[in-house]
């Protein structure tokens, strides 16, 4: 179990390194963030306590925010300035 | 012993999943992997005995987040937009089996929370929540207002006066 959950974590952050859009590279963080979660149930049912699926809770939450917020600026960088992958980003001017 | 069968072929399935998205070139093809993937995540949720988990797992991520990474991939790269060739239905035969399967976890853990008590239930969930983390919670939902008015902001056209 542990050994799936250091596996996938890895994958997702292929994923993340690997791919040059933005919104490729929120779908490796959320990958990895699920692995996360996957390893939080893992424990919290070999302890027997429920403190990490109240923690899966907020993680998911949080998580959703970030993807709202994440795609909202790649669509609005795609759409202003035309900016959708890491090469575009060559220079950065506040 | 079933139980370790089901377990190897939703691992099997999440990592096929991401496999596939680290070498896929569609952007499409990948956000219909990490559904795959996250619904075999849910299964794997509840076969660990947190129903509650996978079906937020599912509703969240599998129906919310990921129906926002396809818009958003819609706005990009309009030359690869059009994907809509042959050889997709082995797609939604996988995704189906996989949903599935997770139905038949849940259903097979339900039965076994009448048996065993180590299970943890949806009330014992939420008493534990609601009576330690209410504190957090606030918070969670004072950080989710926070982020629907950020987002509308920024999604704002700005007129220029």
């Amino acid at each position: 179990m542990i050994l799936l959950a250091i596996v996938l974590f890895l994958i997702g952050m292929a994923i993340f390194i690997s791919k040059k859009t933005f919104i490729m590279m929120l779908v490796g963080a959320e990958f990895s963030l699920n692995t996360i979660n996957l390893l939080f149930v893992f424990f919290s049912k070999v302890h027997n306590s429920l403190k990490g699926q109240i923690f899966v809770i907020f993680i998911l939450t949080v998580a959703a925010v970030e993807v709202a917020v994440g795609i909202a600026i790649a669509v609005l960088l795609y759409r202003k300035h035309k900016i959708g992958t890491r090469e575009d980003l060559k220079e950065l001017k506040g | 012993m079933l139980e370790t069968i089901i377990f190897l072929v939703l691992a099997l399935v999440i990592t096929g999943g991401g496999v596939y998205i680290l070498f896929s070139k569609e952007p499409v093809y990948c956000v219909f992997s990490l559904v795959v993937s996250l619904l075999a995540m849910a299964g794997i949720y509840a076969l660990m005995g947190a129903p509650f988990i996978a079906a937020l797992q599912i509703i969240i991520y599998a129906g919310a987040g990921v129906v926002m990474i396809v818009l958003a991939v819609m706005f990009y790269k309009k030359e690869r937009g059009a994907i809509l060739k042959l050889k997709r239905w082995w797609f939604g035969v996988i995704l189906l089996s996989v949903l599935f399967l997770d139905f038949l976890v849940i259903e097979l853990n339900l039965k076994k929370m009448s048996l065993k008590i180590s299970q943890t239930s949806t009330r014992e969930l939420s008493l534990e929540f609601f009576r330690n983390y209410i504190f957090p919670f606030e918070l969670v939902s004072i950080l989710i207002l926070v982020g629907v008015v950020g987002v509308l902001i920024i999604a704002k056209k700005r007129r220029e006066n």
